[in-house]
Formats: C-alpha cells, structure tokens, sequence
C-alpha cells in the first residue's frame, strides 16, 4: 500500500525539477523575481488555481472529467461579491451557500455520470453553462465587494506565508493521506484504473464516483472562496479559463487520462508552475503572449513525457 | 457494431424538439412564421452548422477536437491579414493561406494522436493553446486588417435576393460529408474504426491515415465556417472563435452522435445546431439576456442525452423494457472515461 503511495507521489516530480530550475534562473536573472514578497504573492496566487487543480485530479483519478469546475468558481465569487459594504448577505451565510452550491453540483454531475450515464465530459459541460448562467444572472456585470476582514483574513501571513496558501497546503494533505492511506483512496485508483476489475472485485464503484464529483465540487467552491478573497470582488466569469488550466495542471502533474494513477503531489507542482509562468515572464520582460505559447509546449511535452513514454514500456517484453 | 442506421435514427428526436421549439417561436410571435426569418435563423446557425459537421466526423471515429474554436479565430486572423489592404485581389492569395494554415493544424492534432498515442482530448487541448499562442503573439494581442469587400458578399448578399449564401454553403458541405459517410470507403472505414478500433485494425484497415483525415477534414470546415464569420464581422479578431469548440460538441451529441464513436448522423448534427440557435432565438425574442440562454442550453443537453441513453437508464435502474438493450456501451478511445460496462446478456 505504502509502496503504491510512493509511486503514485513519484509519477509527480519531475514537474518539481522543471519548476525549481524555472525559479532557480529567473531568481539569478531577475533581483525582483527573488524578493520574499513576491514569492509570497505567487504562493497567494496559485492557491485557488492549486484547490481547483486539485478537484480536476480526483475526477481525472476515477476516469472522468470535470469541466463545471470554473463555473461553480465563478458562482462562488458571484456569492462572495455580496458580503462587503452595504452587504445584503451576511459573510457565514454567503460561505455555507457557496459550499452548498459547489457540493451539489457535484452531487449533481456525480449523478449524472453514474445514474443517467451520461459522457463526464457532456454532463460537466451542462452543468458548466447553468451554472454560469447563474453567475450572469445575479451578477451580469464584474463588481461587488468582498467581506474586507474575510479577505485580509485570508491574506494574512502566518510565518511570512500566507494563510490562503496555509490552506492549499492543508487540502492538499488532507486529500494526500485519504488517497494513499485510506480505503477509500485505495477504492478510486481502482475505479479509475478499470472500472470493471474494480467492480467484479467488490468495489463499489458507482458510490465512489458519486462521492468524488461531490468532493471534487466541494474543492471548487473553496477554490472560488480563495479567488474572491484575492481579487476582492465578483467576476461571473473569472473562473472560464480556469477548467482548461485545472485540466492542464493535472497532466502537468502526472495524473494523465484516462485515469487511475497520479495524485495531489504532481498537481500541486503543476498548478506551481502555470501559475509561476506569468510572474517569471513578467519579471524576465518577456511580451505575456508567449504564455499561452509556452503553456501549450509545456503541456504537449508532460505528454510526450507520459504517453509516449508509457507506450515504450508497454511495448517492452514483461 | 452497426453498419446501416438503425431504421429510426435517434435523430429524430432532435427534429422533433426543433420543430416543436420553432412552432412555438411562430406562436410567440403573434402566429406568424415568415420564410426569410427561418431562412435568417438558418443563416444564423451555419458556422456553427459546419464546424459541427468536423466534430461530428471526429466524435463518429471517437476522437474529439478541443481547438476547433481557437482555429476558427487563428483563421479568422489569417484571413484578415492577408487580405489586409481590404483589395478584392487579396481574396485568392488569402484563401489559400487560409486553407494551408488549416490542414496544418489538421496534421498536426492528427498526427499528435496518431503517432504520438495522445489522447485527443488533451493533445488538442495543448494544441489549442498553441494555437491561441500563435496568434496572439503574431497580433500582439490588437489585431489589425480587415476583411476584402468582395469576400463580405458572402454576409450580405442572398442568392435571387432570397436564400443567403452561408445557408447553402452549410447545406453542400453537409450533403458532401454525409455522402462519404454514407457511400464512400472513407466513411465506412471511419465508422468501422470509431465503433471497434481493435477489429477494423484487424481487418487490415489504416487506422491511423482515418484519423488524420477526420482532423484534417475538421480543420477546412473550422477554415470555412471561419471563412463566413470573417465575411459578417468584416475585422480581426481574437475572440470570435470561443464559443464555437464547445458549442460543436453540443449540437452534436445533441443531434444524437454517440461519444463512444461509431454511431451519429450529419443530419441529426445539422438539426443541433439549428436546435441550438433556434433556442437562443426564442430566448432573445424575450429578452433574457445571456445568462437564461445558458441555462437553457445546459438543460437542453442534459434532456437530449437523458432521452437518447434511456434505454440505458431504465435498464441501469432495473425498470421493466418492453425490448430492446438501448445504446450499448463501448469502450471510448476519446477518453476512455469509463471501460464499457458489459451488457448482462438479456
């Protein structure tokens, strides 16, 4: 069990390599790059992209997909915008509804993958476009404020780390030892790996597919909690481009489709460096449109890296 | 694996939501349903119509293309650049840039999957980004130039001042890509290859040079529904191709195409995508903004797909079928998001 865990965090850590050599020549180059507050606002900055990638991964890990986590991102923002000055909604209340929404859209999709079977990928999709006709309905327009104290809150620095990136890194634990310590976890690589070894091996792969769109849900509405505390307002589509780049920092990571292998310690590290690669271009004066360009070579090099690799081996005598 | 469709296609279906959304357009508007707003609607959804076509083709052979809507808009940029000065005489040289830059991209997510064994789903996704990169940087984020008069005909000119042209250049690349699908070795070696990679493999069958063929052939039609949007819009721009990734996959799997591949029709397709506009027609018509356009389309695709995977359902919840086992499940090579669950003989 323990030597799985391993292997499973191992398939992680080039990404660790290739991130650290990123900061290494940019801290040589830039004087900027490598000032503490810096660091401490990339950390903040890749907190909410981290929790959301996070989602992605344990829907990828049981062979699915999740393209509705942006959107309940934005819907959580959209909530959140409502609690600052001349708040019409308290701030506990607005949090327990965010958290609500984002569990039972995930209940929801959960359902539709195992009940309706329904594609992950046209269920998500539907349920992306509700809910981000929800966010333009209550909040058509960027704007809004966000409870001050929650959002200073969040920004405070605790051992000169900020407690949003506090909080990355507690999910990222918790998440950590259930998938590699518990039966559960034990359960969703197993579902992922082959649905139907899973199931004739007792397995009870509907609940557990269920229960991790749940989860996964749950982990985008804290994601869209860290956003809305950072960007102190609401934005009914701030979270559009965030699925793509969830789905990005979980391959990045070492949690290919169609799933069964990988894990948080890969992802964490994947959302690191989509979310250094701004910041370091900034700092190196590089023009911004590269980022896409650099980002797509990126992603398409993880994939050399995992499929044609994986293909070399399967094609090895055993 | 099912070579002739099934005698009732599902479709059907989808013609019947239309036609029942469209009468109640005609009632919502006082009884009266005029011939040249159904052909406008029809004008409408056409770029939608004909990159539908390319994911329906990638869907049949289970494959999929995320990066449709950022070529539309990479081409959307190409065509605007080259034909910069605005001259008509630009138009041909434009065109065929247009066309080299698309089967390109074609080759290169085609190849991606083909030789590299990525999964469509993400190899044209890290295309996608490329791609977006691509332009971007080429335009440095303002994009400039503008659409020849000559080519805007397209938009704004009707055929004997009644039919507009995007409608029938729709309707011949739907009538052109049904007929290889239906009589031609291409479509039935990409049908065979989409249902049962493994057997048509077997069968002594060039998997590989299908696929590639099916990206390509989504790239020129994402280059021609590009190609009429370009000729409305008249200007550069680096977001016109968004929406469309996403809304080909929806009309679709709304028009009855199965994930799984193997399984979908270009007419059911055609009727997504009218389906799909004709919805976002009424919602206008009422003035309900973007956000209940969106929720309605989310609603409407969930109801599709509830009702094409009935059967499926009714049996994964043990209710009582008169006959028949429904759409079968198989194994996707898109994602494989889950092994195919093996039908309990009944």
């Amino acid at each position: 069990m323990i030597g799985s865990a391993r292997r499973h965090a191992a398939q992680g850590l080039p990404i660790y390599a290739i991130v650290f050599a990123i900061m290494a020549f940019t801290a040589i180059l830039s004087p900027d790059f490598r000032q503490v507050d810096n660091l401490q606002n990339v950390a903040d900055r890749m907190a909410p992209l981290a929790v959301l990638s996070l989602a992605q991964t344990l829907v990828i890990l049981v062979g699915g997909i999740d393209l509705s986590v942006g959107a309940i991102v934005s819907v959580a923002t959209v909530i959140l915008s409502f609690t600052g000055r001349n708040a019409t909604i308290g701030l506990v209340p607005a949090l327990v509804i965010v958290l609500a929404v984002g569990t039972l859209t995930g209940a929801a999709n959960g359902i539709g993958v195992v009940v309706l079977r329904l594609e992950p990928l046209i269920m998500t999709l539907a349920s992306a476009a509700i809910l981000q006709g929800v966010a333009l309905f209550v909040r058509p327009q960027p704007g809004g404020l966000i409870d001050l104290g929650f959002a200073q809150a969040i920004d405070t620095q605790v051992l000169a780390v900020p407690v949003g990136a506090l909080l990355m890194f507690a999910i990222f634990t918790l998440v950590w030892v259930l998938l590699s310590y518990t039966r559960a976890g034990r359960a969703m690589y197993a579902t992922g790996g082959n649905l139907e070894s899973a199931r004739q091996s007792g397995v009870p792969v509907n609940r557990v597919r269920l229960l991790t769109y749940t989860l996964a849900g749950l982990l985008a509405a804290i994601a869209g909690i860290l956003l809305g505390a950072r960007i102190y307002g609401g934005n009914p589509v701030v979270g559009n481009s965030m699925t793509l780049d969830s789905i990005a920092a979980a391959i990045i990571g070492g949690t290919p489709f169609p799933g069964g292998s990988g894990g948080p310690v890969g992802t964490l590290g994947g959302a690191a460096l989509l979310a250094i690669i701004g910041n370091v271009l900034n700092m190196l004066e590089v023009s911004p449109y590269y980022q896409y360009i650099i980002k797509g070579l990126i992603l398409a090099g993880a994939l050399f890296f995992f499929y044609v690799r994986r293909r070399e081996t399967a094609h090895a005598p055993a | 694996m099912r070579l002739r469709n099934r005698a009732v296609p599902d479709s059907i279906w989808a013609y019947a939501v239309l036609l029942l959304m469209t009468a109640g357009m005609g009632v919502a508007n006082g009884g009266t349903l005029e011939p040249r707003h159904l052909l406008d609607l029809i004008r409408q959804a056409a770029p939608l119509g004909i990159v539908a076509i390319g994911q329906t083709l990638l869907l049949m052979c289970a494959q999929i293309d995320l990066s449709l809507g950022t070529q539309i808009t990479l081409y959307n940029v190409v065509l605007s650049t080259a034909m910069g000065s605005g001259d008509d005489n630009t138009i041909a040289m434009a065109v065929v840039m247009t066309t080299v830059v698309a089967v390109v991209a074609g080759l290169a997510n085609g190849l991606a999957v083909t030789r590299l064994h990525i999964p469509a789903f993400v190899a044209t996704l890290a295309s996608s980004s490329v791609f977006a990169g691509a332009y971007l940087l080429y335009t440095r984020g303002a994009p400039s130039g503008s659409i020849a008069q000559g080519f805007r005909v397209i938009a704004e000119e009707r055929i004997a001042d009644v039919v507009p042209w995007p409608a029938v250049i729709w309707l011949v690349a739907a009538v052109v890509v049904a007929f290889l699908l239906n009589r031609a070795r291409f479509g039935r070696e990409l049908v065979a290859v989409g249902g049962n990679p493994q057997a048509s493999y077997l069968s002594g069958l060039n998997i590989e040079r299908t696929i590639v063929l099916c990206f390509v052939v989504a790239s020129l039609l994402a280059a021609l529904s590009s190609a009429i949007l370009s000729a409305y819009i008249g200007i550069a721009s680096n977001s016109v191709g968004d929406p469309y990734t996403l809304n080909s996959i929806a009309a679709t799997v709304i028009g009855g195409t199965a994930f799984t591949g193997g399984e979908g029709t270009i007419a059911g397709t055609v009727a997504g995508a009218l389906l799909i506009t004709v919805l976002q027609a009424i919602l206008t018509m009422f003035n309900t903004g973007d956000s209940a356009k969106l929720v309605a389309q989310g609603v409407i695709i969930l109801a599709m797909m509830t009702v094409y995977q009935w059967r499926s359902i009714a049996q994964g919840l043990r209710l009582p079928l008169r006959s028949g086992r429904g759409r079968q499940q198989r194994g996707a090579s898109t994602i494989r998001a889950h092994p195919p669950a093996q039908p309990l003989s009944g």
